[in-house]
């Protein structure tokens, strides 16, 4: 019990008895053969989970890039941030030199705009401003 | 050293009571409470030669309370645990004549929801305190965290729950 101060007790905490059997279920479960290669189990669902992403990722990317068409999906940044305008070449804060000029002159729309043009995907990524 | 098979069984027949108590606290159904109690001394079992037998009981509440934790945890998540969920659950009376039994069975059931009004940390510490025979060194051990704060909260969550419940007479029971 704690020390410093009495304890709430039955009143509040009123014992309750276990249901009867648990000592001869826990015998039972130790006497149980363990299940082996349950580590190596978990690795294998691991491995199903990202053999599963990678295809639907591959679907996604087939579905935006059909065999047949020139035009790859495209990932236009209209206005990148600081840390990625110095990465990207051609780009700039106001999303000028390099870039597509319909992308430029789109109006600003709104952050992660997903937009249809020629045939293409087009993802515009607008990040706030950082003036 | 790793616990022998018949240091695990003394455990279990030392501490289940204490455990499915404590884990009736958190999930507020028998059988799940069962379950849990039975999980952690699996756990136990199964993390050998990691066990020392001086820290089994502090390790065996930590499983318990986790267990439990999770449980509830996932229960939250689809829907069905909660404070409207509560009703659902039969608070056990004490006492042995109806009209009694109904007025044990109101008083249990506020104290359920005075329990369960309690922040998780304050929940933990209290009811380790109160149901798991623990000074506030062995908590603070189980829950990793220093003494003073073990106080600290168990004086926090005892003032909670006798402002919850002075509307109700305790001492009747």
């Amino acid at each position: 019990m704690c020390e410093r101060e009495r304890p709430l007790g039955p009143d509040y905490f009123p014992i309750l008895d276990p249901p009867p059997g648990g000592l001869a279920r826990l015998r039972r479960h130790l006497d149980a053969p363990q299940p082996r290669g349950a580590a190596a189990a978990l690795w294998r669902r691991r491995a199903a989970g990202l053999l599963a992403c990678a295809a639907a990722c591959a679907l996604l990317f087939a579905g935006l890039w059909p065999p047949g068409r020139s035009v790859p999906p495209t990932l236009i940044i209209v206005a990148p941030p600081p840390a990625v305008a110095g990465v990207l070449p051609g780009s700039s804060a106001s999303g000028e030199a390099g870039w597509p000029e319909s992308a430029a002159a789109a109006a600003a729309p709104d952050p992660l705009t997903l937009a249809f043009e020629n045939d293409a995907v087009t993802f515009y990524w607008v990040a706030p401003h950082s003036d | 050293m790793a616990l022998a098979r018949q240091e695990i069984e003394a455990l279990y027949v030392q501490w289940e009571r204490p455990l499915y108590n404590l884990v009736y606290r958190w999930l507020w159904q028998r059988d799940e409470a069962a379950d849990v109690v039975q999980e952690a001394f699996a756990r136990l079992w199964q993390m050998g030669e990691r066990v020392r037998p001086e820290s089994a009981k502090a390790l065996l509440f930590r499983i318990a309370v986790n267990v439990a934790s999770k449980r509830r945890r996932a229960r939250r998540l689809w829907g069905w645990v909660g404070l409207e969920a509560l009703g659902a659950v039969e608070p056990r009376s004490f006492a042995t004549n109806a009209p009694e039994a109904l007025l044990d069975q109101e008083r249990q059931q506020a104290l359920m929801v005075a329990i369960e009004a309690l922040p998780e940390k304050l929940r933990r510490v209290v009811l380790l305190c109160e149901l798991a025979e623990c000074g506030y060194a062995e908590v603070a051990e189980i829950l990793a965290i220093p003494l003073g704060t073990v106080a600290s909260r168990r004086n926090a969550a005892v003032k909670r729950l006798r402002q919850a419940m002075a509307g109700w007479e305790v001492n009747h029971v």
